[in-house]
């Protein structure tokens, strides 16, 4: 699969823009502050319909323009698929996300993710290691969600049920003495809802695990182990008995406790916990090999590569490992059928090989002058 | 801009309706100054008599004319068997199929803790009255998360008082191909899959 095409307006700092792209390698160049992060965050918003930068897709509309879209089209064994995504921003600030494919509209997120699968490795990546479990979680349920819709189903029920059983609960707390056959019966839901979703993130990490593995030793080159644990809040067999445990905490938080919305995972290299003691270099190793492993799985799962996208990788690796990780991901490129796009400010940081075949744009403020490699050398 | 205050008043009233904008609320106050002045009376006569005539069926809660409606009156009908669903609009497509011989009950909605909807809000405890000399119960809410909470909370209520309770199935569409159905409506069907 690769995004052979993509039309742009008033996406971040771009006005109006049009590109069609080479199959394997797109560098874009340019100073900091020229758009190079943007046109990869449109390229996800196709796939994702969300952005890995911001929640908030207001910030995504050009400054004072009311009206974004996005359009793609993508190849998949000769068949060409075409994305759109627009929104408005109307009086009440509120934004209606429009999307189709092949000119059909979406009801259901459900049938755009997978459409185009991403994969984005930007700087911001380091808080997988270093940050909150929330950032976490948000990288397990998208990784899952782009290889199994009904994992996306069933966490999208899921987050409902948390919803209305902390209403449920907060109802419990101002009204004691009330039915709790109710409460049982959102109980019931979320331990059948729940369970799959746990599953699924154990059968993910134990897929990782070696992949992760086997990158990192050709990354570093050095005999380390690394290992990603799951932790989730409660196993399978005693969902229930934690839920009835924790009740009467529960009804007093008025806010569900035990579920895997509560989840985490942890790295360890040679079985230290790389959040807190390892070096910044190292959690930033961690995490590149993480979406390499992903990449993995994900072809592994679909034997189809999803789109590569690099931000800045130049700027966050030393120079071996700056080499090994684009070895790495040539080889996929040639294997697999990779597509990938990379960021950077200057390419003579980024290895010949790696440019001479490659698709190179310059951004400018906004704006991109379309180069290729032979006139750039 | 000057318009006439009734013809204002009457795209109004009209873009209240639902998935009625105040484009469409405009088409139709034209449409309808147009229209000769007896036919526009026969439809403000059928909204008024709408509102007179219907009325919910005391044992059912279907919308009917009659009490109790032409179903529950029905000796055909197998009054052993009920089948409970979330709106009466339900009972119109489960009809079409002609094909359930059974009473209904509408519940009115479903548990919604969101909405401020719980079983005290809905049709439950007319439901229990019903269920003496019942053999079988068809819970046939919606599938989303509020009608099978509902479906969870009504199985807790009625299954130690005896009838048998069933739940309808869900899958693939009668009809559809297998390789048209998406993954998640076929991993469900795969789920619920039985023995032949």
């Amino acid at each position: 699969m690769f995004l052979k095409e993509i039309t742009i307006k008033n996406f971040r700092n771009f006005n109006d823009l049009s590109l069609n792209f080479d199959s394997r390698i797109n560098i874009f160049v340019g100073e900091n502050g020229a758009g190079k992060t943007n046109l990869l965050e449109a390229i996800y918003f196709l796939g994702i319909s969300k952005s890995f930068r911001t929640n908030q897709d207001k910030q995504l509309i050009k400054f004072d323009e009311v009206e974004l879209f996005l359009n793609g089209k993508i190849l998949k064994e000769n068949t060409e698929t075409q994305i759109n995504i627009s929104f408005t921003i109307n009086n009440e600030a509120s934004l209606q996300k429009k999307v189709r494919v092949n000119n059909k509209a979406l009801t259901r997120i459900i049938d755009l993710i997978g459409q185009l699968k991403v994969i984005v490795f930007s700087p911001e990546d380091l808080e997988i290691v270093k940050g909150s479990p929330a950032i976490r979680r948000r990288f397990l349920d998208i990784e899952l969600s782009q290889v199994s819709p009904n994992y996306l189903y069933n966490l999208q029920r899921y987050l409902k049920i948390i919803k209305h059983r902390n209403q449920i609960l907060s109802i419990i707390k101002r009204n004691r003495g009330l039915d709790l056959r109710e409460l049982d019966a959102w109980n019931d839901q979320l331990v059948e809802t729940g369970i799959p979703i746990i599953r699924k993130r154990q059968e993910l990490l134990n897929e990782l695990n070696p992949l992760i593995n086997e990158i990192y030793h050709q990354i570093r080159g050095l005999p380390q182990e690394i290992k990603i644990n799951y932790k989730p809040c409660v196993v399978e067999e005693d969902f229930r008995e934690k839920l009835e445990i924790k009740q009467e905490d529960e009804i007093r938080q008025e806010t569900t406790l035990i579920g895997p919305h509560r989840d985490d995972i942890s790295f360890y290299i040679n079985d230290i916990n790389a959040r807190y003691f390892a070096s910044q270099g190292q959690q930033r190793t961690i995490a590149i090999c993480l979406k390499l492993a992903e990449l993995q799985y994900q072809y592994l799962q679909t034997q189809e590569s999803p789109i590569l996208l690099l931000d800045d990788v130049t700027s966050e690796l030393d120079e071996a490992k700056r080499e090994a990780l684009l070895n790495f991901v040539s080889k996929d490129i040639n294997k697999a059928n990779l597509q990938v796009f990379i960021t950077t400010t200057d390419v003579a940081e980024l290895s010949p090989d790696f440019v001479k075949d490659a698709c190179i744009f310059k951004v400018k403020q906004g704006e991109i002058h379309h180069q290729t490699a032979k006139n750039l050398l | 801009m000057y318009l006439a205050p009734s013809m204002t008043r009457l795209i109004e009233e009209l873009s209240r309706l639902p998935s009625i904008g105040p484009k469409t609320a405009q088409r139709l106050a034209f449409y309808i100054l147009k229209t000769p002045k007896e036919e526009v009376k026969r439809l403000a006569e059928a909204i008024v008599e709408v509102k007179e005539r219907v009325k919910s069926c005391s044992v059912c809660f279907n919308i009917t004319e009659d009490d109790p409606c032409r179903i529950c009156q029905d000796i055909n009908r197998n009054k052993k068997l009920i089948c409970v669903v979330e709106q009466a609009s339900d009972i119109i497509a489960l009809e079409k199929t002609r094909e359930y011989k059974g009473t209904y009950h509408v519940l009115g909605g479903a548990i919604s803790p969101l909405d401020g909807i719980g079983p005290e809000q809905l049709r439950i405890k007319e439901l229990l009255s019903r269920i003496e000399d019942v053999e079988e119960i068809i819970i046939a809410t919606n599938p989303n998360v509020e009608g099978e909470a509902t479906a969870l909370y009504l199985t807790k209520l009625i299954k130690p008082l005896g009838p048998k309770l069933t739940r309808i199935a869900y899958g693939i569409p009668v009809g559809g191909d297998l390789e048209y159905a998406d993954e998640v409506t076929l991993a469900k069907a795969l789920e619920g899959r039985r023995q032949i």
